[in-house]
């Protein structure tokens, strides 16, 4: 079976600092892969060996992408093979916009199952997925917590709220998975060796297509205000300590 | 998108279309504007869709055993066939794919989680959540339709509001034939939930990875016994370590509360977990490493071992 893996790489939100207007402060943080997207990475590798088949990776966004740290880090979680579309347009792209621009990248590539993860872990719109699915016209399914393969058949767990449904997938299909699915590997030093050999095509938008516009425009983006907090702390946790805390707690219910 | 007079709005359940509707009203700018109701499903709930508040109900027939996702096609089309400037969804994991789908093809993007949604003068405005809580993001709709997930939260303020009942409702009954999705329902059980409201207890306690074994978190629970607390936790202790239910997850995809009283116990403070309680009137900290940034956003805290504090702390409290 032939399976491609979606991600996105995002700011590190643990770096997020506050500016005093309230504007978030992005330069301090790092670009890493989403956490959600490394789940999709992991769900992809692991089918692809069940499957006897292949997965390779595929992403859209600006030119942080082909950091070669990133990059390495993309491939050396067992896929074989990374195609991204880079442009500065695709950077600050909204959901329909990257989802446009990866079903015509989606185009060039052979697939039997896109996996997704459930959202992007800056904005976890969880959208991209199932916009991918529709764009592409393949068969589309959100919340999947498992994946068996049966002969040529693909059945799914989709967990919802209430229930869990058992669904056959009639393929080529577009999947977003939960992070119940997996726990992601860590990568070990050899893999990330491994990974600087592995073949990267990069594209630009007009190789695939173009970038429709978009209907929505962010006017603001702020931190909300926060409670002024006491900021009483008890540095050792002395039996005295202890016994002042109890009292803070219970003048506090 | 200046002009707001025909609006759709959908749900999985019927108990959110009152609360939909007069979100819906609040957004036409005309007075003969029109608000839409769709319904896929069995026709028991007819009687509380028709007394909603929808000008009109499309009620799309599809029986227990069938898939719902094979009538989200039959729903896209008879929305798309009406021209809507917004169509109006309240979230779910089945009306985030449904949203997705109608949005590609509108050929536009969805606006997800509003917490906030009004008509303005240049356009309607959303607001939801951004970077695992840290930032909120107010987003206009520069040209229509809009696609919009309402938050669970924007649609219970409405659903207590005082609100005009129903205008005569047009109920249409749509009979198509069981799309194809390509998937098929092999089978369907219920989720055993567990039957936890967080945001409805005045205490909660939240455990995170401070804990080494899960027996250990029995130590919070004597702490929460002598305080008549829940137990909620970060999100490893539910997805990675599968030590609660996913109910007790605090967290920007999981609870958001806002209890008197809030005590994180070996946790560190991150923002996407606090974002799920940081409206508490008291929080109170106990971790090992005084740099912890729990503790500059705690009212009160402790720098300790929780496996030396929380008994004694408890005795304390007893």
């Amino acid at each position: 079976m032939k399976i491609v893996a979606c991600y996105k790489i995002v700011p590190d939100a643990q770096d997020i600092a506050v500016r005093f207007d309230g504007s978030l402060d992005l330069e301090r943080s790092e670009w890493i892969i989403g956490e959600y997207d490394l789940v999709a990475i992991e769900a992809a590798t692991r089918l692809a060996e069940v499957s006897a088949g292949s997965a390779v990776l595929l992403s859209a966004g600006g030119k942080e992408l082909t950091d070669s740290k990133l990059i390495k880090s993309a491939l050396s979680r067992g896929a074989q093979e990374l195609y991204c579309v880079v442009d500065q347009a695709v950077a600050n792209a909204d959901a329909f916009q990257i989802a446009s621009v990866l079903a015509q990248a989606l185009k060039k590539l052979e697939y039997d199952l896109v996996i997704c993860g459930e959202g992007s872990s800056d904005l976890y719109a969880q959208q991209v997925g199932p916009l991918l699915g529709s764009l592409a016209g393949v068969t589309t399914i959100n919340a999947v917590s498992k994946i068996d393969i049966q002969g040529n058949a693909v059945i799914v767990e989709r967990t919802l709220e209430r229930e869990v449904e058992v669904l056959q997938l009639a393929l080529p299909a577009v999947i977003s998975v939960t992070t119940d699915i997996n726990l992601p590997r860590i990568p070990q030093l050899k893999d990330i060796l491994a990974a600087g050999k592995k073949p990267v095509t990069i594209w630009s938008v007009s190789d695939v297509g173009a970038l429709p516009p978009s209907n929505v425009q962010t006017v603001s983006t702020r931190a909300p205000s926060s409670i002024e907090r006491q900021q009483v702390i008890y540095e050792d946790a002395s039996e005295e300590n202890i016994k002042k805390l109890a009292l803070d707690i219970k003048a506090a219910r | 998108m200046n002009n707001c007079k025909n609006i759709w709005v959908m749900s999985e359940a019927a108990k959110d279309y009152p609360a939909l509707c007069t979100l819906a009203r609040t957004l036409c700018t005309t007075e003969d504007a029109k608000v839409n109701a769709l319904w896929i499903g069995s026709t028991n709930d007819q009687a509380a869709l028709e007394t909603a508040g929808a000008d009109r109900l499309a009620d799309i027939e599809r029986s227990e055993e069938e898939l719902f996702e094979n009538y989200s096609g039959c729903a896209i089309g008879t929305i798309c066939g009406d021209s809507p400037d917004a169509v109006l969804l309240a979230t779910s994991k089945r009306m985030r794919l449904l949203a997705a789908q109608l949005a590609a093809a509108l050929e536009t993007r969805v606006i997800n989680d509003a917490t906030a949604l009004v008509q303005e003068e240049q356009g309607l405005l959303a607001e939801h959540m951004v970077y695992g809580g840290s930032a909120l993001r107010r987003e206009r709709v520069s040209r229509a339709p809009a696609v919009v997930l309402v938050s669970d939260s924007l649609l219970l303020a409405l659903a207590t509001d005082d609100r005009a009942t129903a205008t005569t409702t047009v109920s249409e009954r749509i009979v198509s034939p069981e799309g194809s999705s390509g998937i098929t329902l092999q089978s369907r059980k219920a989720r055993t939930v567990e039957a936890v409201n967080l945001a409805s207890v005045p205490c909660v306690i939240s455990v995170g990875r401070g804990f080494e074994k899960q027996e250990d978190l029995q130590l919070a629970q004597q702490l929460a016994d002598c305080l008549q607390a829940e137990i909620g936790c970060t999100r490893p202790i539910a997805e990675g370590m599968g030590w609660m239910s996913h109910e007790r997850y605090i967290g920007v995809s999981g609870a958001m509360l806002k209890p008197e009283l809030f005590i994180a116990v070996g946790l560190s403070g991150q923002i996407q977990h606090m974002v799920g309680a940081n409206r508490a009137r008291t929080i109170i900290a106990l971790n090992n490493d005084k740099n912890a940034p729990i503790f500059r956003q705690a009212d009160y805290g402790i720098v300790g071992d929780l496996y030396a504090v929380l008994p004694r702390l408890s005795e304390a409290l007893r």
